[in-house]
């Protein structure tokens, strides 16, 4: 109950900020000296709907690595890329996002595909580490025993592992959202748009109240969305398994 | 028997060749009267003049043939290692070799880096990642140093000065050295100050659950604000007290430039620190603690001898993932004029100069990845070997 509170005073402060006659009043309250309060170029709807977007498609092309890596490297025939995968993924956490933008920009061009490729690079490792740990931390006798009892190498893939891995791949998931939605503002440096541009804009202009907008607009879509994965991670999770899981993802986080 | 204890097919390698290939069939690099323009795009197999050909045949071919047969472990890892410290000696000349191919064209002739350059480096680290899984840790080192030295050496004499990363370089070298400077300054600061603040933190806040959700609560809703806009909320806050106290001013504390950049970094570094304390506390197992108690071990003794040593993997895991952040965020910094790497980062996307970009970017990967592996010694040492397996 409590998560879904959560998630509806996130929901109320992001469609509040959308109506130019509620966010106005606030912003003159906090920030008395600026000149313009409200961003003029674009509406803050239409960002954070780009960055909505943004955030939600890096993370599904993170996660469809992560997972697929993930299942592959724990496969018979791809055993021996395990490390490999392990360390090449890590290398790719360890590069700052902005680094990595900038990097692609020459190759990518501006806009869209640099910020797509940072953000997917910075994303992935916890996806794959969580399907990893998940996929080799589960019990041996229940593996043998859908062998046992005549399944395919597939069928226990797609009927054994898989489902009883998706609690954690889904914190892998959900971290990896968050953490693109956080990162995805960097996207403002490449021309991407979202909400990054607000705040960038108010950094070279000097106007505090449209990063102040920016950034709690971003702030909360992005508690907006832990929560609302959250509640779909619990829904996951078969009931026997539920308080096994929660404490899983501290490292990772 | 015999057919168990033969070693199979390595396929590891077999990635490796064909990220080299990439390189020589790719466009390896491109020859450019300035900095602006598109310039001439030269394959890598191009410049294979000479025994160098032969010799890059040569290493490929062996490294097939052995990743291929199943040699034994001991020879293959020599020859690993030997081919990838020799992509980054090949990856060298190469770059020199394109820079003689310059013509004297131009203000400012140079050779920058094109996509199919990354593929020789790659294929080093997968080989010397591959090779250096059963081996000695000392190996390792050796092999960075046999990879670098050559490296430096091939480029000591300005032979590598046509190559665009060394020409920005060579533009602004002292103010690079400051940037450098400046960037780890922050980063160090950072760091400092939130492990003298989480780490309390954190320990103070597993004493008690109340303050451990508040505190969890806090440092999870500061990770969602993106660093960018910590770094200008934080401008409107500081420029307001530095208006009203002159003191504070004097110190330095100003609305833009290094303090409100330190303090959002700060800010961001104490999330994993004290929430990785958190967790590590509480991970410690209550028979060990009622193990301790009933010895007669007082508070502090339990503690230090308890709680600590088994918290360590978490407590460090999380002082590396900050730092690691932080010389990335530092970057960000310099939007609000505290300088740093992200200077050169940000005229060069302003100029649309790829590579100044570069030049802003390699030390900042570089750095992330040494202050890594550098954290990554320290929880070798530093944490009993029994609970290694959970962190590294």
């Amino acid at each position: 109950m409590r998560r879904w509170i959560g998630l509806f005073v996130y929901l109320v402060v992001l469609v509040a900020f959308f109506i130019p006659s509620i966010l106005e009043p606030v912003l003159q309250f906090f920030f008395p000296g600026a000149n313009e309060w409200i961003f003029p170029r674009e509406s803050l709807i239409k960002l954070t709907t780009e960055h909505l977007l943004l955030s939600l498609l890096a993370g599904a092309v993170a996660a469809v690595i992560g997972m697929g890596l993930g299942i592959a490297a724990t496969r018979r025939a791809g055993r021996p890329f395990l490390t490999l995968i392990r360390d090449v993924s890590s290398l790719a956490q360890t590069m700052p996002p902005a680094a990595v933008l900038a990097l692609a920009i020459p190759f990518l061009g501006f806009g869209f595909k640099p910020v797509l490729l940072a953000l997917v690079c910075y994303s992935t490792l916890p996806v794959l580490n969580n399907t990893l740990a998940a996929i080799e931390n589960l019990p041996r006798p229940v593996l043998e025993a859908a062998r046992g009892i005549g399944m395919s190498r597939l069928q226990v893939l797609l009927q054994i592992e898989l489902p009883l891995a998706l609690p954690v791949i889904g914190t892998g998931i959900r971290i990896c959202v968050v953490i693109n939605v956080g990162t995805a503002t960097i996207g403002a440096l490449a021309g991407a748009g979202g909400l990054g541009s607000v705040i960038v804009a108010g950094l070279t202009r000097n106007n505090p109240a449209w990063v102040f907008q920016g950034a709690i607009a971003s702030a909360s879509l992005a508690l907006m969305l832990n929560s609302l994965l959250l509640a779909a991670e619990h829904g996951l999770q078969p009931a026997i398994l539920r308080n096994h899981i929660d404490g899983n993802s501290a490292l990772s986080a | 028997m015999r057919l168990i204890e033969r070693e199979r097919i390595d396929v590891v390698p077999l990635t490796a060749v064909l990220l080299a290939s990439v390189s020589f069939f790719g466009p390896f690099a491109a020859l450019k009267e300035n900095r602006v323009v598109d310039g001439q795009i030269i394959r890598g197999f191009e410049l294979l003049g000479g025994g160098l050909g032969a010799g890059v045949l040569i290493l490929g071919a062996l490294t097939l043939v052995v990743a291929l047969s199943g040699g034994g472990g001991k020879t293959r890892n020599l020859v690993y290692s030997f081919a990838g410290v020799a992509c980054l000696w090949i990856t060298a000349v190469l770059l020199v070799r394109a820079g003689a191919l310059l013509g004297q064209a131009g203000e400012a002739p140079r050779v920058s880096p094109a996509i199919g350059f990354w593929g020789l480096p790659g294929a080093s680290y997968v080989l010397i990642d591959h090779s250096r899984r059963q081996a000695p840790r000392w190996r390792s080192l050796m092999l960075t140093v046999c990879a670098l030295v050559p490296v430096c050496l091939i480029f000591s004499d300005g032979r590598g000065a046509a190559i665009s990363v060394f020409q920005e370089w060579l533009e602004r070298q002292d103010r690079f050295l400051d940037e450098l400077i400046v960037h780890v300054r922050l980063f160090v600061f950072a760091i400092l100050g939130a492990t003298v603040f989480g780490l309390p933190l954190g320990i103070i806040a597993s004493k008690n659950k109340r303050i451990e959700r508040l505190v969890i609560a806090f440092v999870d809703v500061v990770q969602t604000i993106p660093s960018m806009a910590l770094f200008g909320l934080l401008m409107a806050p500081l420029a307001a007290l530095s208006r009203a106290f002159p003191l504070l001013r004097s110190l330095g504390l100003r609305g833009i430039g290094a303090a409100p950049a330190l303090i959002a970094l700060t800010l961001y570094a104490l999330l994993p620190i004290a929430r990785n304390a958190i967790v590590g506390i509480a991970s410690v197992p209550l028979p060990a603690l009622e193990a301790g108690r009933g010895m007669g071990m007082s508070r502090r003794q339990l503690f230090w001898r308890i709680k600590w040593p088994l918290a360590l993997p978490y407590i460090l895991t999380g002082l590396k993932t900050a730092s690691v952040q932080a010389v990335g965020n530092a970057a960000v910094a310099a939007l609000i004029g505290a300088g740093g790497l992200g200077i050169m980062i940000f005229q060069g996307l302003g100029q649309a100069a790829p590579d100044l970009i570069l030049l802003g970017v390699l030390p900042l990967i570089l750095m992330a990845v040494l202050v890594n592996r550098g954290w990554e010694l320290v929880i070798r040492r530093a944490v009993s070997p029994g609970l290694l397996g959970e962190v590294l």
